[in-house]
């Protein structure tokens, strides 16, 4: 389509005036490209998610359980192998069509053709018709987990954030968009949206499981779900929602003691509340009341273990 | 729509062809009806909740916790909601309160009541219960929850509680059939159809990508009442408060109800008798100590039948 080079001489009236076209124009072309890799919207689950928040756990927990489901399995999906299985980023995919890869024929098995990830908010015209599994964790243990693993241990990026605080305060306003942006969807109804809390999902993995497979429509073989929680709970950093692609194919390089120690202390503290230690009154003081401003109360979250 | 002796001639006089090309015509009035009477009541389909459940999979139980949350919510919560409250602050079955009765009988047998005006901390006029299939020309645009359990667990709640006692209170209309029922497995066998129909058709709805329906196993939100409590809220478009979400369940516990109940709680104010309680122990794997192995096989295989794999339930706790 338009360039984003482009996009930025085009005077804002013009582009308001235009979005409906353009709306409609870049939906059309996302049906095509669905139509020329024989998929459908319905089999497309997409796993929006806030970043941090479990996704990758997501990922194991449904990769496991298909392969088991599948063949009785009796090895865990590995960590290189989750990309393989479920290749895509929906944004990149399905939009760009430039990265788009074959995922696994396995997902067959629960109706679906793809399960591709993304980390924007809830788009109401390219989605309907979709199953949207949204997954959002308390914003304080996400901007700890954003922090060390986007940040502090990400070599490109350390050092330019002096903590989850600062980390918090330059992306809360993107956080509340995107929780925002499902609640209200929710609220308007009409939508396949199932929205799950990471801390939920770490504590209940078996009933979060269980609930998107009957949401899919299938029913969940207990002992199964059992298989792919133990299976997904191998992989740590994806238990603590830290899961990063680049963890697992060693495009970056990383020192992998320290991941591994703060990966462990989160274990340890059970992956909730984490932000105690970073966070004192006065930064809690902040954060509520800018998420007051929204409407939101920051003690509806679950914020210990 | 059609009433008194009109209505009679027309269901037993006519046809059953007649009758079947006429379906389409009278299907179509109920649903403008019932449109109406959502217009009447100043409220839209969207915010009906219909508690869609297999019978003795939790109804009352999802009840209890809705009631309880809703009263700590809105902070009117003085303890445990017992039976009357519950049952005052979600009064309507769905299709005597909204339809008029079973088979659907004219407008003025509707057996509406003003559910709690706390709903509207969920964006919800009502919460109301129905033991139907899924029924796409009424609730197209309804949220719904779905629940179900275990087949055998199912056949052990439903023998305890219609068809034990049933010959010494003879009323309802499986009356005829009571005597024959002599365990469970009879109640399972007699039920199965029934079971069946009602499982599949939401199974189908969720693969069909119905939006807006969850579908939870009883056996879920028994043994994990707060994660499925919370997710339910979310589901709603509302963030669920944690501390009141624990306090509803510790207040909607078996425990606590039967202890309700004990007291002269009515949980069902139309049960056959009073004595018999509604709340039983809840157990899941009760059917352990019913059904023989070779009921179980041939339930199975009965299931198999028609698609449904029996092992993919949740048989055990």
């Amino acid at each position: 389509m338009i360039g984003s080079g482009t996009r930025r001489f085009i005077p804002r009236p013009f582009k308001t005036v235009m979005k409906p076209s353009y709306l409609y124009v870049q939906n059309l072309r996302y049906e095509m490209f669905l139509r020329r890799i024989g998929a459908s919207k319905k089999e497309i689950l997409i796993l929006a998610t806030i970043t941090k928040s479990g996704t990758h756990y997501m990922r194991f927990l449904i990769a496991n359980y298909i392969k088991h489901f599948r063949n009785g399995q009796d090895n865990p999906v590995a960590a290189r192998e989750i990309d393989i299985l479920f290749p895509n980023g929906w944004h990149h995919a399905y939009l760009g069509e430039h990265s788009y890869k074959s995922p696994t024929p396995l997902l067959r098995l629960i109706g679906l053709h793809d399960i591709p990830r993304s980390h924007i908010p809830f788009q109401r015209s390219l989605w309907n018709n979709s199953r949207v599994l949204h997954i959002y964790r308390n914003p304080l243990d996400y901007a700890v987990s954003l922090y060390m693993y986007k940040y502090e241990y990400y070599e490109h990026l350390s050092g330019t954030m002096s903590g989850p605080v600062e980390v918090l305060d330059a992306h809360l306003d993107e956080y509340v968009e995107m929780y925002l942006s499902f609640r209200e969807t929710e609220r308007k109804g009409n939508t396949s949206l199932l929205s799950i809390a990471y801390e939920d999902l770490i504590r209940y993995p078996e009933v979060s499981l269980g609930t998107v497979l009957r949401w899919l429509g299938c029913e969940p073989v207990p002992a199964v779900v059992d298989k792919a929680v133990q299976f997904s709970s191998e992989h740590l950093t994806a238990l603590v929602g830290a899961g990063e692609i680049w963890q697992r194919n060693g495009t970056v390089p990383v020192n992998p003691k320290l991941i591994s120690d703060f990966t462990n202390k989160l274990i340890e503290k059970g992956s909730v509340g984490s932000w105690k230690d970073y966070f004192d009154k006065s930064d809690i003081r902040r954060i509520e009341k800018r998420l007051d401003g929204f409407a939101i109360n920051l003690y509806d979250f679950i914020l210990d273990s | 729509m059609v009433t008194g002796i009109l209505k009679t001639l027309l269901i037993n006089k006519l046809p059953r062809s007649v009758k079947a090309g006429l379906r389409p015509a009278y299907r179509y009035g109920l649903g403008v009806r019932y449109k109406r009477f959502l217009v009447r009541l100043q409220t839209q389909p969207e915010n009906l909740l219909i508690l869609s459940t297999i019978a003795r999979s939790g109804t009352h139980y999802a009840m209890f916790l809705f009631a309880n949350y809703l009263k700590l919510i809105t902070g009117n919560s003085d303890g445990p909601a017992t039976p009357e409250e519950m049952n005052t602050m979600l009064p309507n079955v769905w299709h005597k309160a909204y339809l008029g009765g079973r088979p659907f009988g004219h407008s003025g047998t509707r057996g509406y009541r003003e559910p709690t005006p706390y709903l509207a901390h969920l964006g919800l006029h009502d919460i109301t219960r129905a033991h139907y299939e899924y029924m796409p020309s009424y609730w197209g645009r309804s949220p719904i929850l779905h629940l179900y359990r275990n087949p055998f667990d199912y056949a052990v709640s439903i023998y305890h509680y219609k068809f034990k006692h049933m010959g010494d209170f003879p009323m309802g209309e499986e009356q005829g059939v009571a005597s024959a029922v002599a365990g469970p497995a009879d109640a399972l066998d007699i039920r199965f159809d029934d079971y069946v129909k009602m499982y599949l058709s939401y199974r189908s709805a969720a693969r069909g990508l119905r939006s807006q329906l969850l579908r939870i196993s009883y056996e879920d939100l028994r043994r994990y009442p707060e994660a499925c409590l919370r997710m339910i809220i979310r589901w709603l478009g509302r963030e669920p408060e944690p501390s009141q979400i624990q306090t509803a369940v510790y207040y909607s516990s078996i425990k606590t109800v039967n202890q309700l109940e004990g007291a002269g709680g009515l949980i069902h104010p139309d049960r056959i008798d009073p004595k018999i309680k509604f709340a039983r122990d809840g157990s899941i794997g009760q059917w352990k100590e019913y059904f023989t192995n070779k009921e179980v096989t041939h339930f199975k295989k009965r299931f198999a039948d028609v698609d449904i794999d029996l092992d993919e339930f949740t048989l055990d706790s």
